[in-house]
This record gives structure tokens, C-alpha cells and sequence, in this order.
């Protein structure tokens, strides 16, 4: 069977370790911050996590750019002339470019490469969702499936990767704008919180909003033992903005609440960080399929 | 016992139970008319093309169906009135056509007669228009063309059930009727003959004596040729002002009202863009109709003798009108909330509640005050917030007695837990059990905490509190007492047992508290109560210098 190389990007938030670990790679996306461009590394070589979110508390604006064309251009391209496929899963279409953009290089670069194969995911996910499916993929490459095998599954059970989070502080939400709601469901209410899953689409969508951040949590361990499945075999993904401490409380309670077999902790990186804001946890799941599907 | 043929005479008792039906029902269906022209009279012109289609029939002994049909048609052409009427005529007439030559019919033969009886109604109408009783008599057909039936009362009955399920979706297919929230009336009306004549075939018998009006009232029967004028004219009509004959923009209906109080009385008049509306009692409709018609050209012209009873049809139309007019767009949950100061009804208002009733401390509302905020509302369900322990009844009562919405009380007791509730409402949600228990859930979870001055010395419980000192209190109890305010709230979060689980505090600040005074107390916030995430919200109430909000 043909060697395939599987890749995510800077949405993934999945650390070298693990990264190593599955034997994943992912395209680098940008961010700019006080007028120079970073590349949003996941290993925080440039400014640390700390760094990062003590500039966004401190009131800077970050921007983020997608995937450069050059860097999909080159890996498709190398891979090609290597006689190696790439399996893509990207973060999700409704909030970034990058997976369509993609698309349109694979398909000039198989032209080009006629044997080539190169397979672009949409996630419909971002963060640590994303992540999951990038496993899942090595996990198959490992049992020995095919690149299409790998992406099939994927396709097929992207919906059933359950994302549920809060925020620390709306206000990075609002200037982002990337989450779905209408104004009216914030208001300007002081400590309220919303409760955001990432709907059918993959748009981040607000379901519910509670007072204080311990009601937030417990919502949101409420709405994933709805969710979740076999949670006796499953290990309960959950990343964070720079606040391990909200993380691990988060965990204790979805382990309590799910029966989950274990739960990992990790960081959300720049990119995604940059539009949810410090104080943001974010957890995932698999089980039953979403359904929801936010006002666009 | 079941009928599987019907004969002449038979079927006469059929109609007669249609129209018996179709009378009762005439008001209602009256009611619902407004395609194409909203008149009001879809049910008397049905009613009447039917009396008058049976009229000649109904006093005969018949016993062939064709003759009876014969009979039957010719009424119904003569007597046809509205586009109802006239549609419903022609339906007779292609269902007479249908059941030529026969003595008696089947299920079958009535199946197709029916099926003429649509074919020709559809041709009787220019530009046939679905979701109206074309549609509603045409899927009934269909439906009877899939089936076979054993018997007329199977087959009526079925026909009933799927006419009734084709007028439920008319609106859907009539963007007009969706709009005035009402289904077609002349389907309705056609509904109710076969609706008559299922009652009939089900043993329930209907004479002649019963149904037809005696020979009509008429113009001879009241005011004859001897009668004087007593009340004179009603005179109803829609004036289409025209530009060759009037500046439309700057028209004023003042002109023509001075005009109408020198001829008449009970005047109404209303101008809508180009359109002007006129009802009025005169003796002389005529010059009433050569001076409006100075300014534009008549498009409905109704004049009606009062001595003789009448349907004063627009101005109950126009009251209506006015009616629908002050009601807000209907919404499925509206909340209202009993409150008072300025910031807090604005922002109350801000976060989603569309009415307020005073609720002062010392001014309770009454029940009554509570009904008059729900009469200005214009939804199904109304979620109502006392936001103060003794209005708490009132609201309960107020519900109770109002039967246009359901009104549904949530608990609470003080303004902090108002805004706990009404700040966690999703205003795009349109589930009241949800809503009601996530706030019954917000309420639970809130204490309340106030500030405010003793108005003289008093012992309670633990606490002796003197005159003019500050003094904090949660919804029952006196927790601190001091000559200064800021220890004052201090000492009364300290006392709140639970204030360590607490994270968010939400500050209405009243009437006379100095910006001064909020910097201290957010200075001593972030010291003695660092994990607390705080707000400061103008409340404008009198009596509380400090609301909390503790969640």
C-alpha cells in the first residue's frame, strides 16, 4: 500500500509530543502582533503561551492569517515527487479558509501528478476536535487502512467529535466575531458565560449561557455525558487559553459526570486562542452525532 | 345502517343538512374572509347560493337524482352570489351534469360527479387560485379517486377528513391568509355542506322547516310602501383619490369629515396612502357620493336602508383594525416585570422583558395592574417577575384571571433575583418549560443583598440597628448595621453564608449614590472580596442606595 503522510495545521493544537508521537504534521498558519507576523507554531517557539495571552489580557489585538498557498504549494509538490500521499484534515471551512484553499492546490498538483493523492478534510472542528480526527487517521494508517480508508471514516464521523466550551471573558468573542449568536443573547451582562459548541456546519454556535464560571462548567459536563459514548474506553480531550487550573477543575468534573477513562490536558494554540481569548476551556468528545445547527 | 345508494330524495336531505351546517357556521366563516376582497360576507353569499340553489327543490317530492340535480343547478345559477357563491353554483352545476340520466347514484357515480362538479368550478374562475376552497374541494376529490368505498358514510367521512387537512394548509399556500392568521373562508363554507351531509347520512335528520329562512324578510317585509325614513342610509364605501383630481400627498381627511357631520352621523374615516375609507349615517347617500367623489373614484360603494337590519361591515372592520394596530407582533413568550427607578426598568427593558408594571415597595400593583400590562402584549405565553415578595400573590391572581395567554409566574421575590432570572433568559428560545426552569434555576442560585438607611432604632434577631445608620439586608433578615455605608456592605457579604461559592456580583446603584462612593466600594471589592467578578449598573431606585445581585 501507498505511504501517506498525514497533516493538520496550526488549529489542531496538537503538541510535538503528541504530534510525534501519531507521526503528524501540520501546516503553519500566521498571526500578527503589534504589526509583525509570527508563524503560529504550536510549540510556542517564538512567544510563550504566557506571553501570547498576557499581550490579549493587556488589550492587544491579534489578527491571524490562513495557511499560505506557498506552504500547501511546496508540501503537495514534495510529497508528489516523493511518491508519497497526504492525507489533510483541516480545521473547520466556517472558520477558516484554509481547508478550501487547500483544496484548489491539491487539485492543480494531482494534475500536474497524475499518481499523486492528496486528500483535504474539512473537520468542521477546531482545536483539539481536529486533533482527534488527526489520530484517528494515524491510528488507521498504523492498522494498516488506506488513505481513503482513513478519510471515509473521518467523513463519516466527523459530526460524532463533540465540542463543548466557555470562555473566560466575552469581550475577546465579541471583537473576534467568531462565534454565533445573536447580540441580543450577551447583552451586557456582567459574568455571564456562554456555552459554545461547534454546530453541524462547524461554526462555534452558543447554545445556553449560565452565571459564573463554576455553573459553566458544570453545563458543560452536564451536555457532554449527553453526548458522549463507550466514555469507559475514551479519554476526554480538553485544552485551554493559559489556564491549566480552570482546565483541570473542568476535568475533574467531566471525569465524575462521564465515567470517562482518563482525561488529557493541553494548550489552545494562537490561532484559535487569538479568537477566544485567555480563561477559554474547551472540551472534547466522541459520541452521539450533532445535530445542532446555529442561526448563520 | 349504511347507504349505498342515494336517490332523489335522499340526497335533497343531504343538501338540506349541508346547508344547515353551512348557516350555523355562516358568522364564523364571515369572519375569516379576506381573499380576495376582505368583505366579510363569504359566508351569507354561500349560504344564500345554497338556500336559493334548494329553494325550488326543497317543497317537491323528487325522487330521481337527475331531476333533483336539474332543479338543484338551475337554483344555484340564479340564486350564485360573491365569487364564493359563484364558484360553489358551478361546482352544483358540473355535479348535476355529472349525475345526468340517473335515478340513483353510488359511491362511484358520486365520486365522479364530484369530479365534474370541481372540473367546472375551476373553469368558472379566471385565474384559479390555490389554497383557497378550489384547492380544498379538489384534494378531497383526489383523494376519493384513489379509494373505493363501501358505503356513502365511509365516503363522506373520509372526504371530510381530507378537506379538513387541505383548509388546514391553505395558509401555507396563500401567503394572505398566513398573514391574517385564518384559513380560507370559502373552503370553510364548502367543508360545512359535506360536514352536513355526514350528519345526515349518520341518522341525524334534517327538514325543510328546519334549515330555509321563512319567505324572506326582505324589502317589503319591514319598510314598506308606507314606512317612513327613520334612520336613514348607511353608507359604506373605499374612495380611490385620484391625482387628476386632488393632490393625494397633501389630502386632508379633515376636509371631508366637516363635510360629512353637516349630512350625517356616525362618521368614520380613515385616509391609507391613496385609499379613503368612509362610514357614515345619512339620509342623503347621494350628495355624501357626489362630493367624495369630487376627489377620486369609488372602488366598493355598499348603501343600506337602516330600517332595515344591516351589516355595518366596515366599521366593525375598521375597529378591528384599530384594535390589531396597538398590539405589538406576536411573539411566543413576552415577560413582564414588576419593578421601579429608571436605570432599572431601562435596563430590564435592554435585557428583554416588554412590560413593566410599577412595582413600587410601598406601591404594590394590583392584580388588575398586572392584566392591564398583559392586555398591551400579543403573545402566547407571558413569563412574569413580581421582583418583590409581597407582589408575589397579586402576579399569581393576575394569571389566574387572564385567559388570553398563558401566564406563568416565576418567583422572584426581590429585584436581585428578578435580574438573575431575566439576565439568563435566551431570547431566541421558544420553549417556556425551558426558559421557566432555567430562571427558576438562576433564582435559586441568587442572593440578594440591599443597602439602604434605618428609618429608626430597632432590635432584630441579633442586630440592633439605630436611626440613620446604614443598614444590609438580604430578602429577610437585617445582616449589618454601621454609620458607614461602605462597612455597612462589607459586613453584609461577609454575612452571607455562602459568599466564598459566590463568583459574579452585580451592583444597581441608586438615585443618590455619588461616583465617589462606587470607587470606594470597588477599591474595598477588589481587597476584601478579590475573587468576585463585579459590576456597576445605574438603577435609579429611591430607596436602596446598593441592590446586590450575588451568583
Amino acid at each position: 500500500m501507498k505511504e501517506y503522510l498525514i497533516y493538520g495545521d496550526s488549529t489542531c493544537d496538537l503538541d510535538k509530543t503528541v504530534r510525534d508521537a501519531y507521526g503528524i504534521e501540520y501546516f503553519q498558519m500566521n498571526y500578527v502582533l503589534d504589526g509583525k507576523e509570527y508563524p503560529a507554531s504550536l510549540d510556542w517557539e517564538e512567544l510563550s503561551a504566557r506571553e501570547f495571552y498576557d499581550a490579549m489580557r493587556a488589550g492587544k489585538r491579534i489578527t491571524t492569517t490562513q495557511v499560505p498557498t506557498e506552504s500547501y504549494e511546496r508540501v503537495f509538490t514534495e510529497c508528489a515527487e516523493n511518491g508519497k500521499d497526504v492525507l489533510y484534515v483541516g480545521c473547520s471551512s466556517a472558520l477558516s479558509g484554509s481547508i478550501n484553499l487547500a483544496k484548489v492546490v491539491a487539485k492543480d498538483v494531482m494534475e500536474k501528478y497524475p499518481k499523486s493523492r492528496i486528500v483535504c478534510i474539512d473537520a468542521l472542528n477546531s482545536s483539539f476536535g481536529q486533533g482527534i480526527m488527526l489520530m484517528w487517521a494515524s491510528d488507521m494508517r498504523k492498522a494498516g487502512k488506506s488513505i481513503d480508508e482513513a478519510a471515509s471514516y473521518i467523513e463519516e464521523n466527523r459530526l460524532k467529535v463533540s465540542q463543548c466550551a466557555t470562555v473566560g471573558k466575552l469581550d475577546y468573542l465579541r471583537r473576534a466575531g467568531r462565534i454565533t449568536a445573536s447580540s441580543a443573547f450577551f447583552g451586557n451582562i456582567i459574568g455571564i458565560k456562554p456555552i459554545i459548541i461547534s454546530d453541524v456546519i462547524g461554526q462555534n454556535y452558543a447554545i445556553k449561557k449560565v452565571k459564573g464560571a463554576q455553573n459553566a462548567k458544570e453545563e458543560i459536563a452536564a451536555y457532554q455525558a449527553e453526548q458522549i459514548e463507550n466514555a469507559a474506553d475514551q479519554t476526554i480531550w480538553i485544552s485551554h487559553a493559559d489556564d491549566e487550573e480552570s482546565a483541570a477543575s473542568l476535568g475533574e468534573l467531566l471525569k465524575a459526570k462521564t465515567g470517562c477513562k482518563d482525561i488529557r490536558l493541553g494548550c489552545i494554540g494562537p490561532i484559535v486562542g487569538a479568537s477566544v481569548g485567555p480563561g477559554t476551556i474547551i472540551s472534547f468528545c466522541v459520541g452521539k452525532e450533532v445535530t445542532i445547527k446555529g442561526e448563520a | 345502517m349504511t347507504t349505498t345508494h342515494l336517490d332523489g330524495s335522499a340526497l335533497k336531505e343531504l343538501f338540506l343538512g349541508g346547508l344547515s351546517v353551512l348557516k350555523l357556521n355562516k358568522d364564523r366563516i364571515d369572519e375569516l374572509n379576506v381573499f380576495p376582497v376582505p368583505d366579510g360576507d363569504t359566508g351569507t353569499n354561500m349560504s344564500m347560493t345554497l338556500e336559493g340553489s334548494l329553494e325550488s327543490a326543497a317543497h317537491e317530492e323528487i325522487v330521481g337524482v337527475s331531476e333533483l340535480m336539474q332543479k338543484v343547478s338551475r337554483g344555484a345559477l340564479l340564486s350564485a352570489r360573491g365569487n364564493s357563491g359563484v364558484i360553489l353554483s358551478q361546482f352544483i352545476k358540473g355535479f348535476g351534469k355529472g349525475c345526468e340520466g340517473r335515478k340513483t347514484i353510488s359511491c362511484a357515480d358520486f365520486v365522479k360527479a364530484f369530479r365534474a362538479g370541481v372540473e367546472k368550478a375551476y373553469d368558472a374562475v379566471i385565474t384559479p387560485t390555490e389554497g383557497t376552497m378550489l384547492t380544498v374541494m379538489r384534494e378531497g376529490c383526489e383523494m376519493m379517486e384513489s379509494r373505493s368505498f363501501a358505503s356513502f358514510q365511509e365516503c363522506i367521512g373520509a372526504l371530510n377528513v381530507r378537506m379538513d387537512e387541505s383548509l388546514e394548509n391553505t395558509p401555507e399556500l396563500l401567503p394572505v391568509l398566513k398573514e391574517a392568521g385564518v384559513i380560507d373562508s370559502g373552503g370553510a363554507g364548502f367543508i360545512c355542506i359535506f360536514k352536513g351531509m355526514e350528519k345526515v347520512l349518520n341518522g341525524e335528520k334534517i327538514t325543510a322547516a328546519d334549515v330555509l329562512s321563512e319567505k324572506k324578510t326582505g324589502h317589503t317585509g319591514v319598510f314598506n310602501a308606507d314606512s317612513e325614513l327613520e334612520y336613514g342610509y348607511c353608507t359604506e364605501f373605499i374612495l380611490q383619490l385620484q391625482h387628476s383630481k386632488v393632490d393625494i400627498d397633501h389630502f386632508e381627511i379633515s376636509k371631508i369629515v366637516k363635510y360629512l357631520e353637516g349630512v350625517g352621523d356616525s362618521i368614520v374615516a380613515v385616509k391609507d396612502d391613496d385609499l379613503v375609507k368612509i362610514h357614515v349615517h345619512t339620509f342623503f347617500p347621494g350628495q355624501v357620493l357626489d362630493y367624495c367623489q369630487k376627489f377620486g373614484e369609488f372602488i366598493t360603494l355598499k348603501i343600506e336602508n337602516m330600517s332595515i337590519q344591516h351589516n355595518e361591515t366596515m366599521i366593525v372592520q375598521m375597529q378591528e383594525q384599530e384594535q390589531k394596530k396597538k398590539l405589538p407582533a406576536h411573539k411566543p413568550i413576552a415577560y413582564v416585570a414588576a419593578l421601579s427607578g429608571d436605570g432599572l426598568i431601562s435596563y430590564f427593558k435592554e435585557l428583554g422583558v416588554d412590560e413593566v408594571v410599577n412595582g413600587g415597595q410601598t406601591d404594590n400593583p394590583s392584580a388588575e395592574d398586572f392584566v392591564k400590562a398583559y392586555e398591551n402584549l400579543n403573545a402566547d405565553t407571558i413569563i412574569v417577575l413580581p421582583c418583590n415578595s409581597n407582589i408575589v400573590m397579586a402576579a399569581g391572581q393576575s394569571a389566574e384571571i387572564y385567559q388570553k395567554a398563558d401566564v406563568r409566574v416565576v418567583p422572584a421575590k426581590s429585584v436581585a433575583e428578578g435580574y438573575a432570572a431575566i439576565s439568563i433568559i435566551d431570547v431566541s428560545c421558544t420553549d417556556p418549560d425551558r426558559i421557566i426552569s432555567d430562571m427558576e434555576y438562576a433564582v435559586r442560585n441568587a442572593g440578594t443583598g440591599l443597602i439602604t438607611t434605618a428609618t429608626r432604632d430597632m432590635t432584630y434577631k441579633d442586630i440592633t440597628v439605630q436611626e440613620g445608620h446604614y443598614i444590609g439586608l438580604d430578602r429577610d433578615d437585617i445582616l449589618s448595621d454601621s454609620p458607614d455605608k461602605l462597612t455597612a456592605v462589607k459586613d453584609m457579604l461577609n454575612a452571607m453564608e455562602d459568599i466564598s461559592d459566590k463568583e459574579v456580583l452585580t451592583i444597581f446603584y441608586g438615585k443618590h449614590v455619588t461616583d465617589d462612593e462606587r470607587s470606594e466600594l470597588a477599591g474595598m471589592l477588589d481587597k476584601e472580596f478579590s475573587w468576585l467578578e463585579y459590576g456597576f449598573i445605574y438603577g435609579g431606585q429611591e430607596v436602596y442606595d446598593y441592590i446586590f445581585t450575588v451568583e
